[in-house]
């Protein structure tokens, strides 16, 4: 019952972690796969577990980052053609173009970051969890994450103003 | 918004200061479309967040979950049978081990057919000595019980006479 009422549920968010890590579509999903199956084995065991969330972005982060230690080759597949990145209907298409361009220059900026900003990054500004939940999720403290985040933003505010700089 | 309160919270913002509700604020000017020109460099930013928001495993993740999910199951169903039967074996072991069937040595000497021909009288003197050992034991044995059955008759008159 916990798999399938919270467990299910928020797999679109532990997905979203594991491919800001992996940044691939497919091995994404197989991190995501990999701790479905880790969470489902534990059966009644669920019931123990606090949090059961942070428990699982935990998994994920883990798993994910054992993945890039591993080392894989970046697979092309049909999935790096799905969820083509949606704007505002009344977006003109070069400027969609524009866009999509600005964007994947702050998805550069974003993977050159070491995994802990990246991390951070993601569970505040995109999923919007608190500093408590991120603490719990990243087993880091309080302190750590504010300054993980504080060091990030820096680095994504210089990267953008240089951007700008450039008249890009 | 107004210019002064953007440009206080991105201050906080990029301090690490803001809370939630400040940062769901900053994310909604910046898809407003009417975004001041001092702050068009961070919209890219703002709008990358809400993009990536967006982003969802696929719909075929869960056709290849689910059978996997069965799968699982079905194995830890089969675990559970062995480990059942296992215990069952261990518990079988143990208890041959504990409890043999075999004899000891001295019961297994005793269940040995006796040679009795070494018990066997000789000569007729040996032969007619024994068969005189054997009534004596016998007329002994019978003296005894009798005795035995006379005071045992004596005791059930006593009894019969306090009745």
């Amino acid at each position: 019952m916990e798999f399938r009422e919270q467990i299910w549920p928020i797999k679109d968010r532990l997905y979203r972690l594991a491919y800001r890590l992996v940044n691939d579509r497919a091995e994404a999903e197989d991190v995501v796969q990999e701790v479905m199956i880790k969470v489902w084995k534990q059966g009644q065991d669920l019931k123990l577990i606090r949090n059961l969330e942070a428990w699982c972005l935990k998994l994920t982060r883990n798993q994910a980052l054992d993945k890039l230690k591993g080392g894989y080759r970046k697979r092309k597949t049909a999935l790096d053609n799905l969820q083509e990145p949606r704007t505002a209907a009344n977006v003109q298409p070069d400027q969609q173009a524009e866009w999509q361009d600005a964007y994947q220059h702050v998805r550069e900026i974003m993977n050159s970051l070491p995994p802990d900003y990246q991390s951070v990054v993601q569970l505040r500004d995109i999923e919007g969890l608190s500093y408590q939940e991120i603490a719990e999720a990243l087993d880091m403290t309080l302190a750590q994450v504010k300054t993980n985040l504080f060091r990030a933003r820096k680095r994504l505010r210089e990267a953008m103003e240089k951007r700008s700089a450039y008249g890009l | 918004m107004d210019y002064n309160t953007i440009k206080a919270l991105l201050e906080k913002y990029f301090a690490g200061e803001t809370t939630l509700i400040e940062e769901a604020q900053l994310r909604s000017y910046f898809q407003s479309g009417e975004v001041h020109q001092d702050f068009q460099s961070y919209r890219a930013l703002f709008g990358f967040f809400t993009q990536e928001k967006e982003q969802g495993i696929s719909p075929e993740f869960e056709e290849r979950f689910v059978p996997k999910r069965r799968s699982i199951k079905r194995n830890l169903r089969i675990v559970r049978v062995w480990s059942a039967a296992a215990a069952v074996l261990l518990l079988l072991l143990a208890g041959w081990i504990l409890y043999p069937t075999e004899l000891p040595d001295e019961h297994i000497a005793a269940k040995q057919p006796i040679d009795w021909s070494q018990y066997e009288p000789a000569t007729k003197e040996e032969a007619v000595e024994v068969t005189k050992g054997a009534f004596l034991r016998t007329s002994k044995a019978m003296y005894q019980s009798l005795n035995q059955a006379v005071t045992e008759v004596e005791s059930v008159k006593k009894i019969m006479q306090w009745d």
